[in-house]
């Protein structure tokens, strides 16, 4: 089946998603920042069920939101798109850094409707990480010079953590995926402003946590000590943030193993 | 007023649109507003919440720009305002009023021609005419993006639009549309190819319905000019005064202007 794209209405904004197969418990795709549902496209054909895959508001082809949300906020307005798209009661979960983050919340906000979660890098601040995320991360927005300056350095920060040969061409979806947001840092804000710590311990659903060697990976070790204890870690030291591009075979079969469709 | 976007299905795959539709019902023709190469209908968002007071607005994403699904092989100006066609027949419009930018107007000229009983005016941003040397040297300049590793293909686009920057504009308002600028991928010169492959001089004579063509101070200016003498049923209207992003930058007025052109009788 081929991609179907949607536009969907929610009390912030229109939600732009990307959905794929059929069958199943349905899967929902939270990106990390600042990308897009353009980070799925890879997996999606591999999995053997429906997925769904949600720009945030802010990203991608979504609606910019009319001010800062909240990790709370991010997940009520995922639940309503998910409403509006009519994919039924039950869904399974899986989100990278901040989707991953917001996954917690999505359970914690609906937990009857969440079966299984799987979270992905998901990073564990400390309170100064986080202070120091806000001033950071959180006010990244693009400041245009006039002889292009600011498209190199953007550009060249999108080879960050990674290593040849270099994937061009998903190289400049990255930068694309950067540049159509308004305000790149927004979803940071919510990041660094959210502890997920006891939200982890709380949970009561079956979680998966894959923990690929990345560039937050010194924080999501973290996260080993705090999962509950029905969670199952799985050590992906031998992947890096490219995971879902680069590792698509073996991540849709860790996939169906941790979260099956069934 | 509030610009909504949708989904319909067109030959191409999924077409994305924008629209904005009056609070109270309205007698007036829908505009449909087609965008230039390789941006999007988001330049369009400005004015379709103008127009949208008084009369339904649209403006799709050209097959295979900004969140379009796109043809997989070159398609012609023929095969774009086909899909515009099927665009039209989904929404039930009726009889409909156009404005075009760049190749966005070349879309709406064959419109016109395709269905002469449903496109009634055509407000057309720029009709340059070429000569055919100027013609080939326009299509060797398209030709697939060329991604480098040391990101000079970004500041080449970047150097463009700062050299045709519009009375006004400021760098943020280049930033505006530059991410969907550069997003079409392998595909992104399909829309510039396709432009440049139909003959602007050979349709509008072609056109009974009336034209009205907005000349900017920009890079197609003097081209536009030698439309004159081609236009049935048309004038131009000079405006040194605006350029690239009078969109946003003048959309009130543009607008007015707009109405005053498709609410003239016929």
């Amino acid at each position: 089946m081929t991609e179907q794209r949607r536009i969907v209405a929610t009390d912030f904004g229109q939600v732009h998603v990307r959905l794929q197969g059929e069958g199943g418990v349905p899967l929902v795709l939270l990106h990390m920042s600042p990308r897009s549902s353009q980070m799925w496209t890879h997996l999606q054909p591999a999995l053997q069920r429906r997925s769904i895959a949600l720009d945030r508001l802010g990203y991608g082809f979504s609606d910019a939101p009319p001010r800062a949300l909240t990790m709370r906020e991010y997940a009520a307005t995922t639940l309503q798109a998910l409403d509006a798209l009519d994919i039924g009661e039950r869904f399974d979960v899986l989100g990278m850094h901040t989707g991953a983050l917001e996954a917690l919340e999505l359970a914690q906000l609906a937990p009857q409707r969440v079966r299984n979660i799987g979270i992905v890098a998901i990073p564990i601040f400390s309170a100064a990480e986080r202070d120091h995320g806000m001033q950071t991360f959180a006010q990244m927005k693009v400041v245009p010079a006039e002889d292009g300056a600011h498209l190199i350095a953007a550009w060249r920060a999108r080879f960050q953590f990674r290593q040849p040969p270099w994937h061009l061409s998903d190289i400049q979806r990255r930068l694309v995926d950067y540049l159509l947001a308004p305000y790149p840092g927004q979803a940071y804000l919510a990041v660094f402003g959210y502890d997920a710590a006891p939200s982890l311990t709380d949970l009561q659903h079956p979680l998966v946590a894959f923990v690929p060697r990345d560039d937050v990976y010194d924080l999501s070790v973290r996260s080993r000590v705090l999962l509950p204890k029905q969670a199952v870690y799985v050590d992906l030291s031998d992947c890096d943030v490219d995971l879902f591009l680069t590792q698509v075979r073996r991540m849709a079969a860790l996939i169906e193993q941790h979260l099956p469709p069934a | 007023m509030t610009v909504r976007r949708e989904y319909l299905d067109c030959r191409f795959g999924q077409l994305h649109l924008r629209i904005a539709r009056p609070a109270m019902s309205t007698a007036r023709r829908p505009v449909v507003c087609f965008h230039l190469s390789p941006v999007s209908g988001a330049i369009y968002e400005t004015l379709l919440a103008e127009l949208g007071h008084d009369r339904m607005a649209l403006a799709p994403d050209t097959p295979g720009y900004g969140a379009s699904d796109g043809p997989l092989e070159p398609p012609t100006i023929g095969d774009y305002a086909a899909a515009m066609g099927e665009m039209l027949d989904r929404l039930a419009l009726g009889a409909v009023d156009c404005i075009g930018f760049h190749t966005g107007s070349k879309i709406a000229m064959e419109l016109a021609l395709q269905r002469p009983q449903t496109v009634r005016h055509l407000l057309l941003i720029s009709t340059p005419i070429y000569t055919p040397t100027e013609l080939e040297q326009m299509r060797a300049e398209f030709a697939p993006m060329e991604i480098r590793d040391d990101g000079s293909h970004l500041t080449d686009y970047w150097d463009e639009l700062m050299r045709w920057r519009g009375p006004g504009q400021t760098t943020l308002d280049l930033m505006r549309y530059y991410g969907v600028h550069v997003s079409g991928g392998e595909r992104r010169h399909f829309g510039h190819r396709a432009a440049f492959l139909y003959s602007s001089a050979e349709a509008l004579p072609r056109i009974a319905q009336p034209v009205l063509v907005l000349n900017n101070n920009d890079d197609l200016q003097e081209y536009t000019r030698r439309a004159l003498p081609l236009l049935q049923n048309g004038a131009i209207l000079e405006r040194a005064d605006w350029g690239h992003g009078f969109l946003d930058l003048h959309a009130a007025e543009f607008a007015s202007i707009a109405r005053e052109f498709f609410d003239r009788a016929a």
